[in-house]
């Protein structure tokens, strides 16, 4: 699409005009008044200058001579706003009064030959007799006469203050989400920690203690599962941090190891991973090899390439514990490790002479929902 | 549990102060110190718990949570403890935080809500321990 300036008709090479344009400003002022005088005695430079900036669909004007004098072009008519019926051929630093103080430093650097551009400046003026912070993209150049002096300043705009206080408002509604997550998980802590005092007061008198067991664990797994996520606001988990978070209330340090690349998995992830630990942890602790002193669990993930994507792939391997045999009833643990990661279903599980050895997989995408994949395992491609 | 004789167990009369202000969870941690061998005495609030702790020298080990209301939260609280009365042990609790040590008053432990009543009990018997030994 083509989106000319109303005001560069030309014919035969001489401007005719639009009415409301800037050619018909410049051609409005006085001139013989004016300490430039009459357009035909001016210099070459500023006459071809002022063409340049007249002609131009972008934003821009120009200030030349001692005098400061303003030129600008149709396009730049709009950020005028009421000085417009005085702006064409003032004085540059009294039209401007309000913004000069924050754009001087960088215009005399301009006067002295040093272009400079700046964006998403914050320039504070009263266009409308009220103060307003705005914000500005753009550059002053040097304009040089045929002996190289430099005689005027170009500046090219671009008001850009509704894209800065749209990302303005835009990091205060991120930040807004952030305190409400916060404040939101506060909660659910509050009321996991009301379902165990009620859980633990109406199951007070139940003869099964195991079972009764099994569910505040499980309750407190989840609990700690959300004071991982809290860290990171609750947006992901480090991998590490949920491993060492679940493993650590079951074993000591000496009786686990942990291995692979870092990986960031989001909230679902982090709960399902967190509870799956904990039912593999607690098994280990009550037939596994956490049962007796020597025994041991090696932890390993790594990022598998597949088809038709990556997998996360973790295994769970124990070693110098008792003898073990598949359980002969489905419990609701069971059920649990059975579900794998995420509920994919991909779960093996080998009760070998040496112990338990459990692998899971998922699609990483599964456990990256609410993120970017390739920024969150380091994978620049 | 109750019923079961457990040689570890102290006498039966170490006193412990549980703070917290949320009434349920105050209930059956009260049940958890009783059900453990020992006495508790409950405060809803910081300024009720310096109130009681100034008028009885008996209490071994508080119990409070973080997070309540008030001038004084609970983090505050086991701080006023250890300066005003050092041989009492703190269990702090909280959902919220998870101070680091360098935060805590010394020899405080800390568990997260919602906490292990098995460890939770463990702590406390070890604290109990420690000032009867």
């Amino acid at each position: 699409m083509r989106d000319g300036p109303p005001g560069n008709r030309a014919t035969m090479g001489r401007f005719q005009p639009v009415p409301g344009s800037a050619e018909e400003l410049l051609a409005a002022v006085d001139w013989d008044a004016h300490p430039l005088g009459p357009r035909s005695g001016w210099p070459a430079a500023l006459a071809v200058a002022v063409n340049i900036v007249l002609a131009s669909p972008e934003s821009m004007y120009l200030v030349w001579g001692a005098e400061r004098t303003f030129f600008f072009n149709t396009a730049y008519i709009p950020i005028l706003g009421p000085r417009l019926p005085v702006a064409m051929g003032a004085r540059f630093e009294e039209l401007w009064a309000d913004a000069w103080p924050s754009v001087a430093p960088a215009f005399l650097e301009a006067e002295a030959g040093t272009s400079t551009r700046f964006v998403d400046a914050p320039v504070p003026m009263a266009r409308y007799g009220v103060p307003e912070d705005t914000w500005w993209t753009f550059s002053f150049s040097p304009v040089r006469d045929e002996t190289g002096a430099v005689r005027g300043v170009l500046c090219m705009t671009r008001e850009t203050t509704a894209d800065v206080l749209r990302e303005q408002a835009r990091t205060r509604a991120v930040r807004q989400q952030e305190i409400l997550n916060r404040e939101l998980s506060h909660r659910v802590k509050n009321t996991m920690t009301m379902v165990q005092a009620i859980a633990s007061q109406t199951l007070k008198k139940v003869t099964e203690r195991d079972a009764v067991k099994a569910f505040q664990d499980r309750l407190v797994a989840l609990g700690k599962a959300h004071d991982v996520l809290l860290h990171n606001d609750w947006q992901a988990a480090s991998i590490t941090a949920i491993v060492e978070s679940v493993l650590t209330v079951h074993a000591g340090r000496e009786q686990w190891s942990a291995e692979g690349p870092e990986v960031f998995l989001d909230s679902s992830a982090t709960l399902s991973l967190s509870l799956l630990l904990h039912e593999l942890a607690t098994n280990a602790l009550k037939y596994g090899a956490l049962s007796v002193p020597g025994g041991h669990v090696d932890l390993r993930w790594e990022i598998a390439e597949g088809q038709p994507e990556r997998d996360f792939v973790l295994s769970w391997s124990e070693r110098d514990g008792p003898v073990v045999t598949p359980p002969d009833r489905k419990g609701f643990g069971s059920r649990l490790i059975g579900l794998g990661l995420c509920g994919t279903g991909n779960a093996e599980l080998c009760y070998e002479p040496t112990g338990l050895r459990a692998t899971f997989a998922a699609p990483l995408s599964r456990l990256m929902q609410a993120q970017d994949v390739h920024s969150a395992d380091g994978d620049p491609s | 549990m109750t019923g079961k004789t457990d040689v570890r167990t102290p006498p039966a009369t170490a006193i412990i102060l549980v703070v917290e202000d949320e009434p349920i969870i105050r209930l059956a941690a009260v049940d958890l110190v009783e059900e453990a061998g020992y006495i508790a005495v409950e405060a809803s609030n910081a300024a009720e718990a310096v109130r009681i702790l100034e008028t009885r020298p008996d209490i071994r080990v508080v119990f409070t949570d973080i997070d309540m209301p008030g001038s004084m939260d609970g983090m505050k609280l086991a701080l006023c403890v250890r300066d005003r009365w050092p041989p009492i042990k703190l269990i702090v609790v909280s959902g919220h935080h998870t101070p680091g040590a360098a935060d805590m008053p010394e020899g405080a432990v800390f568990f997260s809500k919602p906490y292990s009543e098995s460890a939770l009990t463990a702590a406390l018997k070890q604290l109990v321990g420690e000032v009867s030994g």
